[in-house]
């Protein structure tokens, strides 16, 4: 199972070392609302969880995504 | 088929399965190239193409890629489907006059970002010659 850090890194190419949770839209150039949906449609399968658009649409940092995870007793 | 199949959103389910079959002839190979740009040699020309290891003429791999859209932009989900991502792996070489059977299999749905990820495989006879998975997010 990929983990957290893989998938930002996969999908948004960011190297592993200048992932932040502060990471959003502005800082990242592959953060668009494509690899958005495809990054987040990967964490729910590689956690076993599902958003709702909601959370999906009120996260605008990795931070907040994490604390969506951790919201779900996912451990990020 | 010139009607596209129309599956909302809601009525898909995991394990969702279609397919088609295709007789791939020189007619399409020649049209793909000329739709492609790619005239290499090793799909057009035969004399080239017997003194390779193939040893004759072979499908271009995306002329399969383009299956899979059909099966997408047809089928599965058929008229609201947008296709975001697509990977294939060509494991064997696909011939002139070869008939493929292209499958896709819903794998899993996200409701929050109406994406749906769909396992592909395609066959000629008992021979798995492209497998892999394609994104698609279903249009409302």
């Amino acid at each position: 199972m990929k983990d957290f850090n893989a998938l930002v890194t996969e999908h948004f190419k960011v190297a592993p070392a200048d992932i932040t949770d502060s990471l959003n839209a502005e800082s990242v150039p592959e953060w668009d609302s494509m690899n958005y949906l495809l990054f987040i449609a990967d964490v729910e399968k590689a956690y076993n969880v599902s958003f709702s658009m909601d959370e999906v649409l009120a996260a605008k940092t990795l931070g907040d995504i994490r604390t969506a995870l951790r919201a779900k007793a996912v451990d990020v | 088929m010139t009607q596209a199949e129309e599956k909302p959103f809601v009525s898909l389910h995991v394990g969702d399965s279609v397919s088609f079959k295709r007789t791939i002839s020189d007619d399409d190979v020649r049209a793909f190239a000329e739709v492609s740009g790619d005239h290499n040699p090793l799909h057009m020309d035969d004399a080239y193409a017997r003194t390779t290891s193939f040893g004759s003429r072979i499908v271009h791999g995306m002329f399969l890629g383009a299956l899979v859209s059909r099966l997408v932009g047809m089928q599965l989900p058929g008229k609201r489907a947008l296709l975001m991502k697509e990977s294939l792996e060509f494991k064997k070489p696909v011939r002139i006059g070869d008939t493929v059977n292209v499958s896709g299999r819903l794998a899993s749905k996200s409701d929050a970002t109406r994406l749906i990820e769909i396992e592909l495989s395609v066959s000629s006879g008992d021979d798995l010659v492209a497998s892999g998975s394609a994104h698609v997010r279903v249009l409302e």
